[in-house]
């Protein structure tokens, strides 16, 4: 049931952490470098990866990529960014049949570390930086993706509400970027910042399935040529305690169904004492079917179609999201506020503490089965310098208490109540 | 009775199966090293499924549109309570979609996994039904519906479904309409759940940490008499049931024309970028089993060879802005239809459609050559490999093969077979012109 990750030096200041197991199907390869979230080096940062995945020196084009991709059984590149805590993680991956499900040997794996290795460290270039064309081209694929994330309402809605909680921080800042900030990128910029990146970003290497460590160890010393590095990471801070007003906002948009988000602070991350009494207050909040607001928002008072909460420890941050019509926007939010009241005053009976607790408990066992969470859980816990165990955190949760959970509850604090709807502002 | 064990040598796995003596179709998957055991329960009944004989009068009957949806949504529901709970007080998520085809409820559990078993097959057997409940449930499937109708892909696809079937119910959302599910009463329910819910209509898969013996026991004492919905059976043996072993009549749709209804179809919606999608109606249906499988397979396989990553058209299409990386495709093959959709956002709607138009003509005189064909094999035969990672993603395909009556090894083999001439048919036959339709959705003004 442990997933253990093995420690290995891949560079000076890089490190590679590999989990050998049989149970997984493929072998899973994960680089990831950190920056900090500011203006302008985080559209840059949103840009690389795209880029990278473009060619390299080898297979100068996308086409010629794929191509060497499905011969290696249908090897899956990954590139892409996200944002964990304070920091702009960049991720680049493959994923890969095992070889020797596929009566291939080590041949094949060489190959993929290969590529993954040769997309990370030598890209197409053209008079000695990025391409003009292939940038421009990418620049505009991804402004697209931002425009269309108007597409996706529920998305939309908690990006702008964590963009008004956070304005002027690093943490209101989009991890795709910028639209006005990327139009203005050219090569050379993005080559420079590429560059800086490879040279001295903070690297962690997973690698998850069943291998040898020592074997893909030296695959991936051979290939992936970074510099040295020192292993400072990026620092990410909890979001302080709240010292304005709450702040609401509404936006008119031609929609059937409103949505609602409701952004709080916890002042609980993921090396808090508290951690596991606040997931078992989100719990019996809104995490699961069984949570109060699906239970009396939905369920008793029909008030929406959909409703739950969101918990974002790297930040301590939660979140509620609801799709519902505009006249009832203002009862979604009142009954939402009085779900909270009730945990706070331990107005919460036996089954919503017993079966939110399982749910975590099943959450945490079932980390296991992918080798996706379990380098992404490993990961987070590297960046929070806090490592657990499965039964470290199984103990944790087991320890929490009723008093704990109203505690967790009292603590959270209402920062920004942000509605998207056709209708007009609301009340 | 013995589980009959076949193996899946290149995958060092085993497939269980089996049928209990009430005729519920059972497998087992063992997954070594997992901490999770996952279940799924499909009922061989989908959106698509509105004309059939009700066991309840012995008439033919026409329910409308979203009732297999609508239907899942009341099954969930006790007198009183929510069968979601019953899950969660042991630890266990329970979850349930339906789809063209069929509906599947399905739950994961890192523990009970007996009771949680034992609940699952419950579910299926005791609706709790009434109209009051029925109606309160109208309001929240509408709410659903809504939210679909917002998303601008869906609303495309839907689109393109509707041009291109005159008759056909894959013409319908799964979910219905605002008036389709108004218009639907307790008894059309009931009549779908008593038809189509027994025992010899279902299938049952297990998988993660699991063992088949036991599994097969527990599902060996499901009681297939249909409750009230609070939990008390009225005692009557497995296989007793009325029905029990009878399978639903479904009734042929209308003749569905080999025309298309519209060759266009366009609407405006709050929409950052125009979508475009392509739809071929396939002029081969009526097949079942290996055949559909393998025209299913050939199909997948056509469209990578000329819309894939590695195709000159995705390379030209992408590097002239005609469309974006997530311009996707995929070929549906059931047995009353069968289509391919593809396309995405683009700037250019017209341009992309006559795009796709072109490619699929030229494939039709040239096709792909066998190197593509085996290197694409490659791919969806690792593909196939990766599925085993995830008890969840297992579940739903082995779902969407077994009522066509394939199974996990078996599809595989397929992939492996799939020839040169298999595409170069489907190509052929699959991908015509006078059978094409095209969905455009265009923005429209954006909010302030």
């Amino acid at each position: 049931m442990e997933t253990d990750f093995q420690e290995l030096d891949l560079r000076p200041g890089a490190r590679l952490y590999v989990n050998p197991t049989d149970k997984f199907k493929t072998l899973s390869i994960r680089v990831m470098l950190q920056q900090e979230l500011r203006p302008v080096a985080t559209s840059l940062g949103a840009l690389v990866p795209r880029v990278l995945r473009r060619g390299t020196s080898e297979l100068p084009s996308m086409r010629l990529i794929s191509q060497r991709l499905e011969e290696l059984y249908g090897s899956r590149l990954t590139a892409e960014v996200s944002k964990v805590g304070d920091r702009q993680v960049l991720m680049l991956g493959l994923d890969m049949p095992s070889p020797a499900l596929l009566g291939e040997g080590d041949d094949l794996l060489r190959q993929g570390v290969r590529l993954l290795s040769s997309v990370i460290t030598s890209p197409v270039l053209s008079g000695g930086t990025f391409d003009e064309r292939l940038v421009e081209r990418e620049k505009d694929t991804l402004i697209t993706h931002i425009e269309s994330i108007v597409n996706d309402r529920t998305q939309y809605a908690l990006m702008r509400c964590v963009e008004e909680m956070f304005k002027g921080e690093p943490f209101g800042l989009f991890e795709l970027g910028k639209v006005d900030e990327l139009r203005a990128v050219t090569p050379s910029v993005l080559y420079d910042h590429y560059r800086t990146l490879v040279g001295t970003a903070p690297v962690h290497a997973f690698v998850v399935g069943p291998v040898d460590p020592d074997t893909v160890h030296r695959m991936l010393k051979e290939s992936l040529d970074l510099p040295p590095r020192d292993s400072r990471q990026v620092s990410s801070e909890l979001a302080p305690a709240l010292n304005r007003e709450l702040r609401t906002i509404h936006e008119r948009f031609p929609i059937e169904q409103s949505r609602l988000v409701m952004g709080f602070r916890t002042h609980t991350g993921l090396t808090s004492e508290s951690l596991y009494s606040a997931m078992v207050f989100e719990g019996i909040l809104g995490g699961y079917p069984h949570s109060k607001l699906f239970m009396n928002v939905r369920e008793k008072r029909s008030l929406v179609y959909y409703i739950q909460s969101i918990l974002d420890s790297n930040k301590g941050l939660m979140f509620i999201v609801a799709g519902t019509s505009h006249e009832k926007i203002h009862d979604v939010q009142e009954v939402a506020g009085e779900q909270i009241d009730a945990i706070r005053q331990g107005k919460f009976n036996d089954f919503e503490f017993d079966a939110t607790k399982q749910a975590i408990s099943h959450r945490i066992r079932s980390s296991a089965d992918s080798p996706h969470v379990q380098i992404g859980l490993e990961y987070e816990h590297l960046l929070a310098g806090r490592k657990t165990s499965v039964a470290e955190r199984l103990g944790r949760l087991e320890a929490v208490d009723r008093d704990q959970v109203m505690q967790a509850a009292t603590r959270v604090e209402l920062d920004t109540v942000y509605t998207l709807s056709k209708g007009g502002g609301v009340e | 009775m013995k589980l009959e064990r076949t193996s899946g040598a290149v995958f060092q796995e085993s497939l269980y199966r089996g049928t209990t003596a009430a005729g519920l179709n059972f497998f087992c998957l063992p997954r070594r090293g997992y901490n999770k055991q996952h279940a799924a329960l499909a009922i061989d009944f989908g959106a698509v499924d509105l004309n059939f004989v009700s066991v309840r009068t012995g008439l033919p009957v026409r329910v409308p549109a979203g009732v297999a949806h609508f239907l899942e949504h009341k099954m969930f529901e006790r007198k009183g309570r929510s069968a979601f709970d019953e899950f969660s007080r042991i630890g266990a998520q329970a979850n349930a979609y339906t789809n063209y085809t069929l509906t599947s409820y399905v739950f994961s559990t890192t523990g009970q996994f007996e009771k949680a078993l034992t609940l699952l097959l419950r579910l299926v057997t005791e609706p709790y039904l009434t109209s009051q409940t029925v109606e309160k449930e109208k309001g929240i499937i509408e709410q659903e519906i809504r939210m679909y109708r917002d998303m601008p892909a869906v609303r495309a696809e839907t689109n393109l479904m509707q041009a291109l079937y005159h008759h056909c119910p894959v013409r319908e959302e799964i979910g219905g309409t605002v008036e389709s599910v108004k218009s639907t009463t307790v008894e059309t329910l009931r009549d779908c759940f008593e038809t189509f819910y027994v025992p010899g209509n279902m299938s049952l898969f297990v998988t993660g940490d699991v063992n088949p013996e036991q599994a097969f026991e527990i599902a060996s004492a499901a009681n297939w008499t249909a409750g009230d919905g609070d939990g008390e059976a009225t005692g009557v043996t497995p296989g007793e049931a009325a029905g029990a072993s009878d399978l639903p009549r479904r009734l042929p749709c209308p003749d569905e024309p080999g025309s298309v209804r519209a060759p266009k179809v366009e609407e405006r919606m709050a929409s950052s970028m125009p979508i475009a999608l392509v739809g071929f109606k396939d002029s081969v249906t009526g097949l079942s089993g290996k055949a559909l499988a393998s025209r299913q397979a050939a199909g997948d396989l056509a469209l990578l060879a000329l819309f894939g990553r590695s195709s000159l058209a995705f390379e030209q299409m992408y590097e002239t802005g005609l469309i974006t990386d997530r311009f996707s495709f995929v070929f549906d093959s059931e047995h009353t239809y069968s289509h391919a959709v593809l396309g995405g956002e683009t700037p250019y709607p017209e341009r992309l459609a006559e795009q796709v138009a072109r490619v699929a003509a030229e494939a039709r005189k040239n096709g792909p050559g066998i190197e593509t064909v085996n290197r694409l094999k490659r791919k969806v035969i690792g593909e196939f490999a990766t599925l085993f990672n995830s008890p969840e993603r297992l579940a739903r395909v082995f779902c969407s093969l077994v009522f066509k009556g394939m199974g996990l090894f078996e599809y595989y083999d397929i992939l492996r077979n799939v020839s040169l001439e298999d595409v170069q048919e489907v190509l052929g036959s699959g991908f015509l012109p006078e059978r094409q339709a095209v969905s455009v959705i265009r923005p429209e003004e954006m909010g302030t």
